[in-house]
């Protein structure tokens, strides 16, 4: 117990000089800042800034190690060969339909979960919606491709009605993602919507306005910015996303595919660095954008 | 899986890497021999065309490639897929699950690969090291090895040891079999085959190449 003490002691001895600085609150804040800022600083702005880095390196054709000798080769490939451009086109299309059927679906769900549950109900659906995040990302994968098999539920349900299952490929690919990434619409957006008070729309009720002009007029505006929210984080989701297209994408790839076979036995690195430049610009651009529109208080 | 791709359109796999150009490459060796290939892996610039070409071709009737051995024993199973290029432990796993598959050697011949193990030249220790190569080249390892990663042993005294039927599956002591494979030699800038007048295309250009592909 005395040694205890005595340890206690020996670690909370602080020398005089910082005692002072801890006396200062603004020093105090900067210490406890300093860990975390670290972090990010190194573990992510760090990494972004070397992935450029490599990006402007080469790689040695016979042994295929990286060769740091600045070069643009990579961009040049990347901004004249076609096919990059195609994927890259390819890439923001899906990323932008995952975005927009994330949007529908989790409206009308964050909007119930919001305004017409019963708090019992509330915290039970918020629980619901968050279950999937516990599951693997694989699991899930995987099982949109049983699903999606030509004899698969899909098709069971749909023949009947002289449907199909659309079969492996973008829409599989669409279709996957949107699920994957549903909880990070649901959740913004239900947060925008509870923090719209009830009296607007009592109020909207008393000047004569029905349900679907109090949503269109009262609702959607104010909980824009929320839905552009969740948009950042299905958009950025989806655009680097290559396994589920791996999974149920057939014959089809994206940007993150490209990034993956330039690694492994090809090595080159710093071609994938260049390819795996593009969503990050593309991401800059789409925060700049949405900045705008106070989206950013809402994450 | 080439000439008759069309007759299973919407059906046929292939395998998702750069590495599987050398597969059309093997068939134009026999099939075109104006093109004058050699070695599958080595491929000057119009060599390797006549290959993408091909391959371009095939896509127009592939459902997907595959990359992982799961992937590919499920579309095989639910009936995604009715042919393509596989691993022997692929058929095999399908087999034993009762999907009726076959895996044939294609009279043009096949690519294939070695696993390889490796030892760091700066192990500390390196009597360690040995006795591990030791143990690891041994039949009893090779053995379990051979069989735990669906592929036919380095040892061949490791037949003894494996479950019946096992060598004779994966073709371990065939060697009429094994002189049909065409071993990866990851392509590089010196061309392959001995030729010196002209330059060959290496994996970086391959991988390039599979993107298109693939497009």
């Amino acid at each position: 117990m005395n040694l205890l003490r005595r340890l206690g002691r020996g670690f909370l001895a602080i020398p005089r000089s910082g005692r002072r600085l801890l006396r200062r609150p603004g020093a105090r804040v900067g210490l406890l800042l300093l860990p975390p800022m670290l972090w990010l600083g190194v573990a992510y702005l760090g990494a972004l800034g070397a992935l450029f880095i490599t990006s402007l390196w080469g790689q040695n054709s016979f042994t295929g190690t990286i060769e740091r000798v600045w070069t643009l080769d990579n961009f040049h490939d990347l901004l004249t060969i076609e096919v990059y451009r195609t994927i890259t086109f390819r890439t923001l299309g899906i990323a932008a339909l995952v975005t927009v059927v994330d949007a529908v679906l989790a409206f009308p769900i964050a909007l119930y979960m919001a305004k017409v549950a019963s708090p019992r109900l509330q915290r039970l659906l918020v629980i619901a919606v968050l279950m999937p995040l516990w599951a693997s990302y694989l699991v899930k994968a995987y099982a949109w491709r049983g699903l999606l098999s030509q004899n698969g539920l899909i098709d069971s349900i749909a023949s009947p009605f002289g449907l199909g299952t659309p079969g492996y490929g973008l829409m599989a690919t669409t279709i996957t993602l949107a699920y994957l990434w549903l909880p990070y619409m649901i959740l913004p957006i239900y947060a925008g919507l509870e923090r719209l008070p009830d009296s607007l729309f009592e109020a909207s009720a008393d000047l004569g306005g029905k349900s679907a002009m109090t949503l269109r007029r009262i609702v959607l505006p104010m909980v824009f910015p929320a839905v552009v929210a969740g948009s950042i984080f299905t958009f950025s989701l989806s655009m680097g996303d290559y396994i589920a297209v791996r999974i149920v994408g057939g014959t089809g790839q994206l940007l993150g595919n490209v990034v993956y076979d330039n690694q492994g036995a090809a090595n080159n690195l710093p071609f994938a660095a260049a390819v795996a430049t593009i969503p990050v610009v593309v991401m800059v651009v789409y925060l700049a954008a949405v900045r705008r529109t106070g989206a950013l208080e809402n994450l | 899986m080439f000439d008759d791709a069309s007759a299973y359109s919407g059906k046929v796999t292939s395998y998702d890497s750069p590495i599987y150009i050398a597969d059309a490459a093997l068939y134009l060796m026999k099939h075109q021999p104006d093109l004058k290939i050699t070695d599958p892996y080595a491929l000057d610039e119009g060599q390797l065309a006549a290959a993408v070409d091909l391959l371009k071709k095939q896509k127009e009737h592939v459902s997907e490639y595959w990359s992982d051995y799961l992937k590919e024993v499920q579309a095989f199973s639910t009936g995604d897929s009715v042919i393509g290029t596989t691993w022997e432990v692929i058929a095999q796993v399908a087999q034993g699950e009762n999907v009726p598959v076959e895996a044939v050697l294609p009279e043009e011949g096949s690519t294939g690969w070695s696993d390889t193990w490796m030892i760091s030249a700066d192990s500390q220790n390196s009597n360690c090291a040995y006795a591990w190569m030791d143990y690891i080249m041994s039949p009893k390892a090779q053995a379990a090895v051979a069989e735990y990663f669906g592929e036919a042993p380095a040892n061949t005294l490791a037949c003894d040891l494996t479950s019946k039927g096992f060598c004779d599956a994966y073709h371990a002591t065939d060697a009429a079999f094994a002189a049909q494979i065409h071993y990866w030699t990851t392509p590089i800038e010196q061309c392959l085959d001995g030729r010196t007048d002209v330059k060959c295309t290496d994996y970086g250009a391959w991988t390039q190449a599979w993107t298109e592909i693939k497009g």
